[in-house]
């Protein structure tokens, strides 16, 4: 027979009270005996970077995944190496798994061999097995990169060739930036999709699509490191993890440094840890007010160009007055880009120089010094853009314009409301053009709508990027604006984006900038590529399908005397890459110039 | 008897169907935030990395299974089957993870952090409101009204952001860097005193705040309830019988004016996870709210609808607890034989 179990009054209270006695006493607890200690006794690195810890977070790290703990972001760099990686300033790749890589344009091949003598944290060799086990893999995940080729061997231990389907120079930056991963974690899996793929099936077959389902649920135990750096997987919880020194990577004996802690969380939970000098560098998005208060505190601001920045779009659907250039033309004279940059982002707002639609810093590198001379600087002058509208029969009826129909030109400026720097962009613009005379206002949009309302054109005019931070060359930086964001991309979203029709006549006679823009990333004659490149830059300036209005460059905190003894100086090469595409701070350790303190 | 058991049979049905209605509603409303998880995922790849449309869309397509423009009543039909089954389906951002358990890898610390701050906070809440009505218009009074009104009126985020930046970033009195998550990296969780201390030391801040942003409301409760008590007639007989004051405090006053605050906790503790979501991304503690906001951030219907599932339970729950129990605290409900 069971015992009755009363709750009376007086247990209930009891319980109440013992619960707050246990409290008292175990608030006198402390850190336990077995935490990792977080003093620079070893020559510790602090970074930080957002990740999910198990059993959302994984440690299946192949580019495409999600959730991956570290995969997606610089730090990746440290344990699973890529065969090389790009300086930006040099516009040339340093090679890491690979020794040399070549392209054969008559054979249409793409070769890379890599290094001798490297070793996985398995103690497995590191062969050009790992890197075609990787491709394949990459192909269950549909990536990109096999739109370029048909075929990638293992022609000896260390040797790997692709074969071209669609010769371009922009598969090199696929080849040579990618991770190879190890064949003893992934190769059975490059052998399903070898064939599936040989029996002429794909992956959207029924026996494709579980391919790629099964692949995705592969949970590895560990990440099996090439790199310099390990995870220690006992270490991760969702405020932080540790890399720690894999004795038999790459550049092992080069780098300085023994561990490196990475704080998780997004820019809000991460500023704390920078204002109290517990993070190194970071490469999150801080506004400037943070910014001055990490200056006022000692801290250096790292500025690395990311190579894009923000543009007013216009949507021509909506606003039929601005498809003439001229209107165009009149706002970028109208608007003053430095006080838009620095509203923005402070001194990491710089207003755009050239608007050729692809970064400041590239163009001298991919146009003549006749072509760069003959884009228009559009410095600001309210003058001019009377000139201009008044050309168009516009006209200023007491202080605010009216179209040549009669009708007062009003408009919204849409942006991202819990972006920051977008935030103060779109209003900042909204006021210049008020002031100016349009009736002009800002509007915030929840930032996923604001996506799906820049494709489907639900919108006036916005603030959105220009510029490509993850590839090199401007045929990336011209896509976004006039493929991604207008009909050609915006159709697979049900919309028109920009609606900005891409065959259009210059002062030098018309211009597909379809064709054009692809010419500049297709074949493997980079002259060719570079007179495409000249013709839709000159065309764009002239045009200004959407206006830029200034390039970012990082705000990166980079902590200098505490744990790390110093970063280059600013004008330092290397402090030209791009911290999102090839971080200069992985680089650094990896040639072992970053030191501890 | 035979009250009492169609009672609560017809509670626990009335709660079935509250927990059928809400995870309705919420399966519909997750699907109209703006943004599906394809969409929000290319835009990410795209705004945050700097990723082509051409790969990031490639990406996507590789990645989810989830198709957006299936039927939503279909999707509706699987989700209610696998409902039935105990199955939420699995992360669509972590393939072959299981909504449960994820949910159940965060929901104890959740628990475990809240709960305890609401217990406290109710404790020292009750003791304080009563030492306030027997003090009543004295210094202690007023100055206790005072602080209790005030805490009340804090949010529990902005308290905890400004703990964070006086006493860790200013101060520096507080490593704010070692006390974030759950728990310290390199520790193994275990039932041992060093595991427990360990936890303690992590959720030291998060329970601190749960407590300081609730106390006041159970401290002017308790007061006004107390005062109320006071004036009773049972109190005047006792008073009148000779007793002494303690016995009177304790055994008839501090009793009968906690019975009212007993159901509020209940419902209190229903609420738990609403009240940690921000707290929690604040302090980066692995819980439930901390796993809500991301989710909703990202899209993961399964997940989302997992915890918003969680949550009604608990909400409904505790509900159901509270008006059964009621009747077992309060004799006069018994002896009225309505419970």
């Amino acid at each position: 027979m069971t015992e009755k179990v009363v709750i009376s009054r007086r247990r209930a209270l009891q319980l109440f009270g013992a619960g707050a006695a246990g409290m008292a006493f175990l608030a006198a607890c402390g850190k336990s005996e077995q935490a990792t200690s977080s003093s620079n006794s070893g020559k510790e690195f602090h970074g930080a970077w957002p990740f999910q810890v198990p059993p959302k977070g994984h440690f299946h790290e192949m580019e495409g995944m999600v959730d991956m703990i570290v995969g997606d972001g610089p730090y990746i760099d440290l344990v699973v190496l890529p065969p090389a990686m790009y300086l930006w300033k040099e516009q040339k790749y340093e090679g890491l798994l690979a020794e040399s890589w070549a392209l054969d344009a008559a054979a249409k091949t793409y070769t890379v061999k890599l290094r001798s003598g490297l070793k996985w944290s398995d103690g497995k060799p590191v062969t050009s097995k790992d890197m075609v086990t990787t491709w394949w893999c990459y192909r269950i995940l549909r990536n990109v990169g096999w739109n370029y080729i048909s075929d990638v061997k293992a022609t000896d231990e260390q040797t790997v060739v692709f074969t071209l389907s669609n010769p371009s120079t922009v598969f090199e930056r696929y080849a040579l930036r990618k991770q190879v991963f190890s064949d003893a974690v992934y190769g059975e899996w490059a052998a399903k999709a070898q064939a599936l793929f040989g029996a002429g099936k794909d992956l959207d077959s029924a026996e494709g699509k579980k391919l790629n389902t099964d692949f995705q649920t592969l949970r590895p135990d560990d990440v099996t490191a090439s790199g310099p750096f390990k995870i220690d997987t006992k270490s991760i919880n969702n405020a932080q993890l540790t890399l720690v020194k894999n004795d038999t990577g790459y550049a092992a004996d080069k780098v300085d440094f023994n561990k490196i802690v990475l704080y998780n969380g997004e820019t809000p939970d991460v500023t704390p840890l920078v204002l109290a000098k517990n993070v190194d560098y970071a490469t999150h998005g801080f506004p400037p007010a943070t910014v001055k208060e990490f200056t006022s505190k000692g801290i250096r601001i790292l500025k690395p160009p990311v190579y894009s920045g923000a543009a007013l779009y216009i949507n021509f659907a909506k606003m039929p007055g601005f498809k003439d250039p001229k209107a165009r033309q009149a706002l970028a004279y109208a608007l003053q880009r430095d006080q838009v940059g620095q509203v923005s982002l402070g001194d990491s707002g710089q207003p755009v120089k050239y608007m050729a639609g692809f970064s400041d810093l590239s163009v001298p590198q991919w146009l003549t010094a006749a072509d760069v001379g003959k884009l228009l600087p559009y410095e600001h002058s309210e003058q001019k853009a009377v000139e201009l509208l008044t050309s168009l029969g516009w006209k200023k009826e007491g202080s605010g314009w009216v179209g040549a129909d009669g009708k007062p030109i009003e408009f919204e400026v849409s942006y991202h409301a819990e972006y920051a720097d977008y935030s103060a962009t779109g209003q900042n613009v909204a006021q210049q053009l008020a002031a100016f005379g349009f009736k002009a206002a800002g509007r915030g949009v929840t930032y996923s709508q604001m996506d799906v309302d820049l494709y489907k054109g639900n919108y006036q005019m916005a603030i959105q990027t220009w510029g490509s931070s993850k590839h090199p060359n401007p045929h990336f930086a011209f896509a976004q604006p006039l493929f991604t964001y207008n009909y050609p991309v915006a159709a697979n979203q049900g919309g028109r984006g920009i609606d900005f029709d891409l065959k259009q006549t210059t002062s030098s006679g018309p211009i597909d900038f379809k064709e054009a823009i692809d010419a500049a990333g297709a074949g493997l004659d980079e002259a060719a590529q570079k007179a495409s490149v000249a013709k839709v830059a000159l065309a764009f300036n002239e045009l200004l399908p959407v206006v830029p209005l200034y390039e970012r460059y990082g705000n990166n905190p980079g902590l200098e005397g505490t744990r790390v003894k110093a970063w280059p100086a600013d004008d330092d090469p290397i402090m030209l890459n791009a911290p999102y595409a090839d971080n200069f701070t992985v680089l650094l350790m990896l040639q072992g110039r970053l030191k501890a303190a | 008897m035979a009250i009492l058991k169609r009672y609560a049979v017809r509670r626990v049905l009335k709660a079935l169907l509250t927990v059928y209605l809400v995870a309705t509603g919420t399966f519909f409303l997750v699907r109209m935030l703006p943004g599906n998880p394809v969409e929000v995922y290319i835009n990410t790849q795209m705004s945050q990395y700097g990723v082509s449309y051409a790969e990031a869309s490639s990406q996507a397509a590789g990645l989810f299974s989830f198709n957006p423009n299936e039927p939503l009543i279909q999707q509706y039909g699987d989700f209610l089957a696998g409902l039935v089954r105990g199955d939420l389906g699995e992360s669509l951002l972590a393939p072959g993870t299981s909504v449960l358990d994820i949910v159940f890898e965060y929901l104890p610390w959740t628990l475990f952090s809240v709960g305890l701050g609401v217990l406290i906070s109710f404790a020292l809440g009750i003791t304080l409101g009563m030492l306030m009505a027997y003090w009543r218009e004295s210094w202690l009074d007023h100055a206790l009204s005072l602080i209790g009104s005030l805490l009340q009126s804090v949010p529990n985020y902005l308290l905890a952001m400004l703990v964070v930046v006086f006493f860790g970033v200013q101060l520096e009195i507080l490593p704010i860097a070692d006390m974030r998550g759950a728990y310290s990296p390199g520790v193994t969780p275990n039932l041992s005193f060093d595991f427990l201390s360990d936890v303690m030391y992590h959720a030291g801040l998060p329970i601190t705040i749960y407590v300081l942003t609730t106390i006041g409301g159970w401290m002017l409760v308790m007061k006004s309830s107390t005062v109320e008590t006071l004036g009773e007639d049972y109190v005047t007989v006792a008073r009148a019988r000779g007793l002494t004051d303690g016995r009177i405090r304790s055994a008839y006053v501090g009793r009968n004016a906690v019975l009212p605050l007993v159901p509020q906790l209940a419902i209190t503790l229903g609420f738990v996870v609403g009240g940690s979501i921000l707290v929690e991304q604040v302090f980066q503690y692995q819980g439930i709210g901390y796993l809500l906001f991301q989710s909703v951030q990202r899209r993961d219907y399964p997940v989302l609808q997992g915890i918003l599932l969680v949550v009604t339970i608990a909400v409904v729950a505790a509900n159901l607890i509270a008006d059964l129990l009621y009747g077992r605290l309060d004799p006069r409900v018994r002896l009225n034989g309505e419970e």
